[in-house]
């Protein structure tokens, strides 16, 4: 009987195999698997958002270790099998056909996951259930001028990567349109945004947008440090004399409306607009057992797969496409352009209020709910501990969501 | 490069008009909305006020009868 130890050890087989015919990848696979790690204890320390970055970063380590010699679709036809054809039991994200669809559906583990919920949407949809039902509308209802225009300010990074975009050679209108979505910092948005206009670019635009959204976590804070100095960190909110509040049928009203008007001008955005009212619905509407599936269950679940998903598509070959550096870099300048464009937005209504508006508020135009209110709030309570500017984020961050899903309803119907 | 140029042009117009279309909206909404509210809570006040004036002439006829008797 013959006998190898590498045909045993498959995993180091490969390996070797890699580092004789592409050392790149094999070097890469190595830096791979280090980053997951990283990313685990960073969103461990709560550095990164904890929520995504722990599965992401598991997925990122496993799927790079667990390459093997592997040919599903000859195998499962019974056809020749291409010994040198290296995969994962995870997940094949470029396989396109039907046939070949339904085969990987029952060989690769998270095929049907991916294939169901993700390169359709789906996923972003649950999320925006997830998120809607989270959101008190009645912040933006409260003050809806101020928050619409830091929303505004702060998609700087959206409307300026798209030409930015077209510098790089090789990228159409619809990729540099898809990127350019990453400035909205809105996850389920760019997922949308990518599968419409740039299906090619589709797993390395998501991939770059929820890795930049998990840096933007713990990256944010050093832009507002640096942006906006301590005086005006530290600035209180003055009290407000006649304040809004509205009762829960006055959120469910609004809500209603606002699905429907959006819906109506933007149809391309209706999924992830129809999705987040829902959540919103349910919230008002007191269905505390739908409540408690959509915000609990459906919200956790769904980001816990999103997360786990996005690291496993995190492979060597896919990091290492040509295609994938400019995205990187670009998607970096839009979000931090955003950030900027927001503070900026802070500024303005700074000067506009003689004084009485603290510009930290600003971040949280760049949506990403809730992370950039949370951020924006603890800047400031941590130059002064009695200054509360979480209402006015909130408010800033539910527009930002609406504001992005106007440019990209925008983008995807100009460019389609 | 021209086309992006334009393309990001009409999605910062379309984003400034509509953004503030629905500022204007929310804000009309809120206010119909606390309209609303104010009239209830102004009927609600009156039925109050009526309940209690209702009360306050039974008391009265109760007390004067109770005079007479006496």
């Amino acid at each position: 009987m013959e006998f190898s130890l590498m045909k045993i050890f498959q995993g180091c087989d490969v390996f070797l195999y890699q580092w004789e015919h592409d050392w790149s990848i094999a070097i890469m696979r190595i830096v791979l698997v280090i980053t997951g790690g990283l990313m685990v204890h960073l969103g461990r320390k709560g550095v990164l958002e904890p929520l995504l970055m722990i599965p992401m970063g598991l997925g990122i380590s496993t799927v790079n270790s667990a390459m093997m010699f592997f040919d599903p679709i000859n195998m499962a036809k019974q056809t020749p099998i291409d010994s040198t054809k290296i995969g994962t039991l995870f997940l094949d994200s470029i396989e396109s056909g039907h046939e070949n669809l339904l085969i990987l559906c029952q060989i690769e583990w998270l095929q049907p996951i991916y294939t169901f919920a993700f390169s359709n949407g789906l996923i972003a949809c649950l999320m925006y259930v997830g998120i809607g039902s989270l959101m008190d509308v009645g912040f933006i209802m409260a003050r809806p001028f101020q928050s619409m225009f830091i929303a505004i300010c702060a998609e700087l990074g959206t409307l300026l990567t798209l030409p930015i975009a077209m510098l790089f050679k090789g990228m159409s209108v619809g990729d540099a349109a898809a990127l350019a979505l990453v400035g909205g910092a809105d996850g389920p948005m760019v997922l949308f945004g990518a599968l419409q206009m740039a299906p090619d670019l589709f797993v390395p635009i998501t991939v770059v947008a929820y890795l930049y959204l998990a840096l933007a976590y713990g990256g944010f804070p050093y832009l507002i440090r640096f942006m906006v100095p301590k005086k005006f960190r530290m600035i209180e909110m003055p009290p407000e004399k006649k304040v809004f509040k509205a009762t829960s049928g006055q959120k469910l009203i609004f809500a209603v409306v606002m699905c429907v008007a959006i819906s109506f001008l933007f149809p391309v955005a209706s999924p992830l607009m129809f999705s987040l009212f829902l959540g919103v619905a349910i919230r008002e509407s007191g269905l505390e057992k739908f409540r408690y599936l959509v915000s609990e269950i459906v919200l956790y679940g769904s980001t816990l797969m999103l997360g786990l998903l996005l690291g496993v598509l995190c492979d060597a070959k896919t990091i290492m496409d040509p295609r994938v550096l400019p995205l990187l870099l670009l998607g970096v300048m839009s979000l931090g352009l955003s950030g900027v464009g927001g503070l900026c937005g802070g500024y303005i209504m700074y000067f506009i209020t003689r004084g009485k508006y603290n510009p930290v508020i600003g971040i949280a135009g760049v949506s990403c709910l809730p992370s950039c209110a949370k951020v924006a709030q603890k800047e400031v309570s941590d130059a002064n501990p009695g200054a509360v500017v979480m209402q006015y984020a909130l408010g800033a961050s539910i527009s930002g969501i609406i504001t992005t899903a106007i440019i990209a309803a925008t983008y995807i119907s100009l460019t389609q | 490069m021209e086309q992006a140029i334009q393309i990001m042009l009409i999605a910062f117009l379309v984003t400034v008009v509509v953004g503030s279309l629905f500022a204007v909206l929310i804000w009309a909404l809120t206010l119909l909305l606390n309209l609303g509210n104010k009239n209830d809570e102004a009927a609600e006040s009156n039925q109050e006020n009526e309940t209690a004036l209702a009360v306050a002439v039974a008391l009265k006829a109760r007390s004067q009868q109770n005079t007479k008797k006496g």
